[in-house]
């Protein structure tokens, strides 16, 4: 059985085809990402409804799993994301069977299908995964005995929203000061970059997380610098996610991670400055028993954690809804 | 399926860092209490130190002058006599069986701390219990010397989540993840996940009194951390907060502040006496409502802080329930609701809810009470 999976964020959408067999999933074409450009709601549903119509032209099954930026309620509905205009109380699943007719549409938070993802691989099953992916935004997911946690609003694990600087942050795309979001992301980097750089003249006006990373050779020490100290705010986050929940396993994804291991490998640098900001930051956080017990380390899924796991709880939840996760 | 008719007598165990009680309650095989439960034994602060210092002398003469200097529950002295107080309850039980002439079909010994499967201390900071070689094997001790009757331990706040739990399954509410958080002399807090008390990896999950708070916050070397919420929301540190700020009046003025009110008498007294964790809840309270500029600053700042860590459980687990109880909610007027205040202030608006919170009434009650279904219902 093959599944079309989509995964919408911040900056990008990817899109594959994902298979299943005997309960494993995997890849079944290359990853295609599309830029987005616009921030608009119109913009992404253009690019979903291009990738429905060619993939169920080329004979995918009618299973969409849709893996989404924004707060997704537990009936699948989009409530709203900060990041598109327009993107608020869409429903996923309404707006493709209208579209297509016959398709069965499951719609997830994008840190959650990550969550599930990497859970999904994992050699030895945890009683308790907490999965944090970085990318344009920070998002997350908790596993609790084999079953994604939702919380009351269905708002389990949005770890982008942990305070943990009120009083020295930009303002967040949620209206609040202080969250982890706008200190550690892709977007919280580049903001750090620019201040650590000061009134530098070589920055240029439009830099953004991608162009950063570029610039890593001319301006090797404020970029490590600002790796460093937003890796130290995400630490801090996780850390004391770690104090509430104990878990046996903290995994840590998203593209940031991906680019910023790439510079890494590229520079020979001996560790990843944005991981010893993590560390170091967890290591403030954490109470000690937490932080001897459970094992923090980077996601083996990269990039494609999203999609994965939103195809597999598409599975789940379309195809054998009786199923436990 | 025929319910077990049986009822038996179970003996609750309230043990604090400066007292203990036991409780006598009758509960049928399905946890149901069928009356109220019966104080039988209060121990005081005065009668845990002098027991203990016999206990201690009995042992190890050398000891016995440093107890009288650093008080029985020094690191050093329950360390290496964690038995002291294991013993001083199985006396006390002994003595109230055959002082009321009750006999018990089991025992529940309830605690702060870390327990290993209801039956082994791993620590109580607390109880200044912090570093035990290897878990302490509470039940089978005190089992042995009660001649085999079956004894469980369980840390406090659990059993106060269980009886609000219960409380919640009464009104057939579906309440998946329940958090109970109790604001008093220090804080603490337990959580159900999947309506299953939780523990984490190592049996340490939801203790807020953690949660760092404030980045540059003070050292707080007991846990070797920084900024730790219990440092800005628990009664002996508000006092401290609020005695340091009188101080700072008196050493800024040069003089000492005029004795306007009587809250101002009370911390005059604390400064005095050189004891800054001393005011008591009632005397805490009298400065609020005085409106005295120091308690009202420090009680804001506990509301604040108690307010981000209520954020950081709404934004991670986003909980069915959270219980808030302890003298500070109950006690101290307007302190709930500003800790709401704040804790919306903090939250991720798609996450708050309101309608989660509830305030308890009286922890300790929810405690025994606790205790005594714990000893039936999860066997």
């Amino acid at each position: 059985m093959s599944f079309i999976a989509i995964d919408i964020g911040g900056s990008s959408i990817k899109s594959c085809r994902v298979e299943q067999n005997g309960g494993r999933f995997r890849l079944a074409s290359q990853v295609c990402t599309t830029p987005l450009k616009l921030n608009e709601f119109s913009e992404i549903k253009d690019v979903v409804l291009g990738i429905c119509r060619k993939e169920l032209k080329d004979g995918a099954d009618s299973v969409i799993g849709i893996s989404t930026c924004g707060s997704v309620d537990n009936a699948g509905v989009v409530i709203n994301d900060d990041h598109f205009k327009n993107y608020c109380n869409i429903s996923w699943s309404d707006l493709l069977v209208r579209e297509f007719g016959d398709v069965r549409v499951c719609t997830v938070n994008d840190g959650r299908a990550s969550a599930w993802g990497e859970y999904s691989v994992a050699a030895t099953k945890v009683v308790t995964h907490v999965h944090v992916v970085v990318g344009t935004g920070i998002g997350g997911g908790v596993i609790h005995n084999g079953e994604l946690l939702s919380g009351d609003s269905g708002q389990a694990g949005y770890i982008g929203h942990i305070k943990v600087a009120p009083l020295e942050t930009p303002i967040c795309g949620c209206g609040k000061m202080g969250c982890v979001e706008s200190l550690a992301s892709a977007r919280g980097i580049v903001a750090m970059y620019v201040n650590y750089s000061g009134s530098d003249r070589r920055l240029p006006v439009d830099v953004d997380f991608g162009n950063l990373l570029c610039r890593f050779k001319e301006d090797r020490q404020n970029i490590v610098d600002a790796l460093k100290k937003s890796g130290y705010w995400l630490g801090v986050a996780l850390g004391n996610v770690m104090n509430v929940l104990n878990p046996q396993l903290v995994t840590i994804g998203g593209g940031v991670v991906v680019a910023t291991n790439n510079v890494v490998k590229d520079n020979s640098l001996g560790e990843n400055p944005y991981f010893m900001g993590v560390n170091e930051g967890i290591h403030y956080a954490a109470y000690h028993r937490v932080e001897t017990t459970g094992v923090v380390k980077v996601g083996v899924l990269g990039n494609t954690a999203g999609l994965l796991g939103v195809a597999s709880l598409a599975f789940s939840k379309v195809c054998r809804p009786n199923l436990k996760e | 399926m025929v319910k077990s008719t049986k009822i038996s007598s179970v003996c609750v165990v309230i043990v604090e860092r400066d007292w203990c009680k036991m409780y006598l309650g009758k509960v049928t095989a399905q946890g149901e209490l069928i009356e109220e439960p019966v104080e039988l034994v209060f121990i005081n602060e005065r009668d845990w130190y002098t027991v203990d210092r016999e206990g201690v002398a009995a042992q190890d003469e050398s000891i016995v002058e440093s107890v009288d200097l650093v008080k029985w529950h020094s690191p050093e002295v329950m360390n290496l006599n964690t038995t002291l107080l294991f013993d001083k309850i199985v006396q006390e039980i002994n003595a109230v069986c055959e002082e009321k002439n009750v006999k018990f079909d089991s025992v529940v010994v309830s605690m702060p701390g870390t327990m290993k499967d209801n039956s082994e201390l791993v620590t109580s900071s607390r109880l200044d219990i912090t570093s035990l070689p290897t878990p302490f094997p509470v039940s089978s001790f005190i089992s042995e010397k009660l001649g085999g009757i079956p004894v469980r331990i369980i840390n406090d706040v659990e059993c106060m989540l269980l009886e609000a739990q219960t409380s919640l399954i009464a009104t057939a509410t579906q309440h998946e993840t329940i958090y109970y958080i109790i604001v008093d002399e220090g804080v603490g807090a337990a959580i159900t996940i999947d309506r299953k008390r939780y523990h984490g990896a190592a049996g340490v999950a939801g203790r807020i009194s953690r949660l760092v708070v404030e980045k540059r916050g003070h050292f707080y070397h007991k846990f070797a951390q920084s900024g730790l919420l219990e440092y800005y929301a628990s009664r002996p540190w508000i006092s401290q907060h609020c005695v340091e700020g009188y101080e700072f009046d008196c050493q800024t003025q040069n003089t000492t502040p005029s004795k306007t009110t009587k809250f101002k008498e009370l911390l005059q007294r604390q400064y005095e006496n050189n004891d800054q964790r001393g005011l008591t809840f009632e005397e805490l309270s009298v400065g609020v409502n005085d409106k005295d500029r120091i308690a009202l600053t420090c009680f804001n700042e506990a509301a604040e802080y108690l307010g981000i860590a209520l954020s950081y459980i709404i934004t991670i687990i986003n909980p069915h329930k959270i219980f808030l109880a302890g003298r500070l909610i109950t006690d101290i007027d307007n302190f709930y609701d500003d800790v709401l205040k704040s804790a919306k202030k903090m939250t991720w608006p798609k996450a708050w809810d309101e309608k989660i919170f509830t305030k308890r009434p009286n922890a300790r009650d929810d405690q025994v009470r606790g205790a005594l279904r714990f000893a039936m219902i999860e066997k």
